[in-house]
């Protein structure tokens, strides 16, 4: 793949793929921060922030900036993660410089007018409360809750009832001030823009922000490691459970093993064990998945699925003897090759259209990977041996480690009794 | 070279028989913005010479044309290519640079996505439907199979079947025993997946080209030598009993839907959800899903979209190596489905759920859909639907949200896709106070459209924005496969696709009027309210009054 590397006359390195093929370019870019910056009792400002970004800059009031933004074909959102605030610009080649002026707007001078933000509160308030009744969400909210207590990442990016009327219009300024700025900004372009047209666009849209961002620091965090059950009970008809434990990053050596590894567990679709065994062969779950998910301060292999509440328990232990086979070593080469051969196989099909290509990208700058890692990466993969993921399995999949968190009234009838967290009631 | 001045007496000859496209400067001597603009195309026309023709044509002196040409403010810029609109800007771009951009921007798109041939068809000899579509930027290709048999086209009292058969798809033929199907794709560094709507099933793999043939094959083995056992389809029932659980039993605004749509729908099978009725799912056996595929699963029931870096011929000699060795099948018909009874009355269902969270209002009109429509009106229900439903600048957001303050969100959506019905759909979820006041708030809002019609800039807005929509989904190769897919499935025509934003361009305030005083009738609709359950309140609710105090 052709990336190329631009760098403005302001400094801001941007990665650059030409493509002309559809009349349109994608920008996605992305600073540090997330939802880790919001300030104590205060979860969910960069989420706020995130939605107030397109309501409404400089002159132009919320409706006003829509209706420009509409006129424009320009496609922008922002979202909060949680280690980075992240801003996608799509728009048809024909108006590009006039969107990109928008955009600058947008992130330089952002307008928290109190009507809007109350709206916006208001809107982000429906989402937590949807949440907190979707089993699902509170399963994996119950998760982080557990398994990082006392880490910023035990907080809901998107905050709770208690934190949200708390944020001031002054939090939302403090923030964007503190975040937006140039040394940890993030960008990759994709379309229909030349070298030169993406150096003045660099300058003129983010040239203006402040050169450094003041942050507060971050420890590590590894999710507990003495295994844990908690259920929030809730009046479901099925019962969502999450799980997971501690993992390995992105720049570890182990990272590639364990990702093929999480392919034959979880990660793989149809072919994956989880879900031959729970799906498949016994009907339990419509849909159970893994993945790794590695963040800049922690990684953990997790994963969910939804079953009745009468066969929470069963299916919790076909998961854990699935960790504990392949822990033991239970994998052949065969199995392997097949789960290499579609992570290899199936890499090109992440790069088969603008949007694709930008948000891949993205990841790959936000984890601090080099430009030429994609043309890597294969061959990398490749070269994962049968003996590296035993041994990976072996230290990671041990099931006493296990974070499963149930929300529902589940019957955990042969679940093992260890140590319960205390019940919480979401009703 | 200046650009030419025109009038109605030439503008056949130098607009409509041109070659070259063709940017029409529609202006007035009185317009300051137009005189503004005026070197600015001049030097465009220098800069664009050999490549675009650019003119001037004075509408005071040709009315008609303006009108013939929707042409209510000055200047605007229309971009003719092969005698039709292809683009329009209303409003000056004073500068050369800007002009410029905006003039290759949207030639390039005229080009490539908008008014561009894309596809090309052919017919197997089995009766088997294929379209081409050209992508070259990686060596992928998206390979779709649609069978022109939903979850309508199934038996009373067997609701879910089309679904339920979806699932077990996956199992086994003779060459891909025992879920190898699947297998097989992935190791081949594929994906796949498939899914039911009330008129069609599709199964769709993404994958390296070099396996297309691979793909074909597998498909084509698994359109008639499909087979699977009583355990697999009693394991396989489950799985749908716990989709149908995760999905609508633990999903309030979901149940609503479902509810509503049986309200809509009270004698069509449009009225059964696509999942089955759960007591039904649980009676669905082997033989109703082997009735069901032997029925309508057939090369001459079927429907091959291949999309990506491929020729036409390519396709054409693989498909006929694969899918053209299978015989029609004769005992598949062309589908015959009854027009529904509709009763014409307003309609309306109540659902409190403590799961709700927040209280929400829904609103379902049973309209045409493109299928259906006379010509012309589907394209206005989506301009009108636009314009009152956008989600952050429509008519519902704007009254609701943020003048009355009655909702927290407010949007409204035509679909059109489906073979016998098309459905308007709108959404408001409560802010304070009761669903009575923003029920009102939504009747006005639609009063007002019906009585007044819309303005010039919203319809400039709505169309710009549904071109945009056409643009972005031509990136992506699953959504511009599925684009084909869809309107061929119910009988609409490639030419009908391609030529979508042209028809759009062309909706005109008064067919706007026309459709919102025809459509938004209540006695076609049905009204839906969810609530959570008294005494829980809304969370939303106590959120408001706690930041205002």
């Amino acid at each position: 793949m052709n990336i190329e590397t631009v760098t403005s006359a302001s400094g801001i390195v941007a990665w650059l793929v030409e493509e002309r093929t559809v009349p349109l370019i994608a920008l996605r870019f992305a600073f540090d921060g997330g939802s880790a910056q919001d300030p104590e009792g205060k979860a969910g400002v960069s989420s706020l922030v995130s939605q107030m970004l397109s309501q409404g800059a400089g002159e132009l009031n919320a409706l006003a900036f829509q209706e420009r933004a509409r006129d424009l074909t320009l496609r922008l959102g922002f979202h909060a993660g949680m280690d980075a605030l992240i801003g996608s610009f799509t728009v048809l080649s024909e108006s590009r410089d006039d969107a990109a002026h928008l955009l600058k707007l947008a992130i330089t001078q952002p307008r928290f007018d109190l009507d809007t933000v109350a709206r916006e509160r208001e809107r982000l308030a429906i989402s937590i409360a949807r949440a907190e009744k979707d089993p699902g969400a509170v399963a994996r909210a119950r998760w982080n809750a557990l398994a990082f207590a006392g880490h910023v990442y035990a907080r809901p990016i998107i905050g709770t009832e208690e934190t949200l009327p708390k944020i001031s219009t002054s939090d939302l300024d403090d923030y964007r001030r503190r975040v937006l700025a140039k040394d940890t900004l993030r960008v990759v372009a994709v379309g229909d823009i030349t070298p030169d047209q993406l150096r003045k666009l660099l300058d003129d849209v983010f040239g203006s922000l402040p050169a450094a961002a003041d942050f507060v620091p971050i420890g590590r965090a590894h999710p507990i490691s003495t295994g844990s059950e908690a259920v929030v009970e809730m009046d479901v008809p099925e019962a969502a459970v999450a799980f997971g434990l501690d993992a390995v990053s992105q720049h570890d050596p182990d990272y590639l093993p364990a990702f093929v590894l999480n392919h034959v567990l979880g990660g793989g679709g149809f072919s994956s064990r989880l879900m031959q065994e729970v799906r498949v062969k016994r009907g339990l779950s419509y849909s159970i998945s893994t993945a790794i998910a590695p963040s800049r301060h922690a990684s953990v292999l997790r994963g969910g699925f939804g079953t009745r509440n009468d066969t929470v328990g069963v299916a919790l232990d076909v998961v854990r003897t699935e960790f504990m086979r392949l822990a033991k070593g239970e994998i052949g080469q065969p199995e392997l090759d097949a789960a290499k051969s579609y992570l290899i196989g199936s890499y090109p099909l992440g790069f088969d259209a603008n949007t694709k290509i930008a948000a891949q990208l993205l990841g790959l700058r936000l984890a601090d990977y080099p430009s030429d890692f994609v043309d890597r990466r294969n061959a990398e993969l490749g070269a994962v041996t049968l003996e590296h993921v035993k041994d990976v399995a072996r230290r990671l999949l041990d099931p006493d480690t296990l974070v499963v968190t149930v929300a529902g009234n589940p019957e955990l009838r042969s679940a093992r009794q260890p140590a319960r967290a205390p019940d919480v009631s979401a009703a | 070279m200046k650009a030419r001045e025109i009038s109605a007496d030439t503008f056949e000859q130098e607009v409509i028989l041109s070659a070259e496209p063709v940017l029409v400067d529609f202006y007035t001597t009185w317009c300051a913005p137009c005189r503004a603009m005026a070197p600015a195309l001049d030097e465009a026309a220098e800069a664009l010479t050999g490549r675009i023709k650019v003119v001037k044509l004075d509408i005071e002196r040709n009315p008609d044309l303006a009108k013939i040409h929707a042409v209510n403010r000055v200047p605007t810029l229309l971009l003719f290519n092969d005698g039709k609109a292809a683009a329009r800007h209303v409003g000056a771009l004073p500068r050369r640079e800007i002009l410029l951009n905006w003039v290759e921007g949207v030639n390039r798109s005229a080009e490539t996505v908008g008014s561009g041939r894309r596809a090309t068809e052919f017919k197997l000899s089995n009766g088997m439907e294929v379209v081409v579509i050209c992508d070259h930027r990686a060596p992928v290709v998206t390979h779709m199979v649609w069978y022109r048999a939903g979850a309508a086209d199934g038996r009373a009292g067997a609701s879910g079947i089309a679904h339920f058969l979806e699932h077990l798809m996956f199992k086994s033929t003779d060459k891909h025993p025992d879920g190898a199907f699947a297998k097989t794709v992935m190791q081949l560094g594929g994906q796949l997946n498939a899914f039911t709507s009330q008129d069609v099933t599709a199964y769709h793999e993404r994958i390296s080209k070099d396996h297309l043939k691979t793909m074909m094959e597998m498909e084509a083995d698994r359109m008639v030598n499909l087979r699977f056992t009583d355990a697999e389809v009693a394991t396989e029932r489950l799985v749908v009993l716990e989709e149908r659980r995760l999905h609508y039993e633990g999903n309030p605004r979901a149940r609503l839907t479902e509810k509503m749509n049986a309200t809509l729908y009270p004698s069509h099978p449009y009225g059964t959800p696509v999942i089955g009725w759960e007591h039904e799912i649980e009676t669905l056996s082997r033989d109703d899903a082997l009735d069901f595929y032997k029925r309508h699963y057939a090369p001459n029931n079927a429907l091959l979209v291949v999309l990506g870096d491929v020729s036409p011929d390519e396709v054409r000699r693989l498909a006929e190596e694969t899918y053209g060795r299978l015989p029609a099948n004769p005992q598949v018909h062309v589908r015959a489905r009854f027009s529904e009874q509709t009763p014409a009355t307003p309609r309306r269902v109540t659902l409190e759920d403590s799961r709700a969270g927040s209280a929400s209002f829904q609103r379902y009109y049973s309209v045409p859909s493109y299928a259906t429509a006379k010509p012309g009106e589907a394209e206005a229900l989506d301009v009108l639907l636009r314009i009152v439903g956008d989600g952050t600048t429509g008519r519902l957001v704007r009254s609701l949200v943020v003048e009355d303050k009655v909702a927290a969100a407010a949007s409204g959506n035509y679909s059109g896709i489906l073979l016998d019905s098309g459905t308007i759909s709108l959404h408001a979820v409560a802010s304070h106070g009761s669903l009575d006041r923003v029920e009102a708030a939504v009747d006005r809002v639609l009063d007002e459209v019906r009585t007044n019609g819309v303005s010039e800039i919203e319809i400039e807005r709505a169309k710009t924005s549904l071109r945009a929509d056409y643009a972005f989904s031509g990136d992506e190769q699953e959504k511009l496969a599925a684009r084909y897919g869809w309107a061929r499935s119910v009988g609409r025509t490639i030419d009908q696709v391609e030529t979508w934003p042209e028809a759009i361009a062309r909706v005109t305030a008064r067919d706007i009027k026309a459709v919102a005083s025809a459509h938004f009738d209540e006695r076609h609709s049905v009204t839906g309210w969810l609530l959570p359950e008294c005494g829980t309140g809304s969370t939303a609710q106590s959120s408001a009054q706690g930041q205002t105090s």
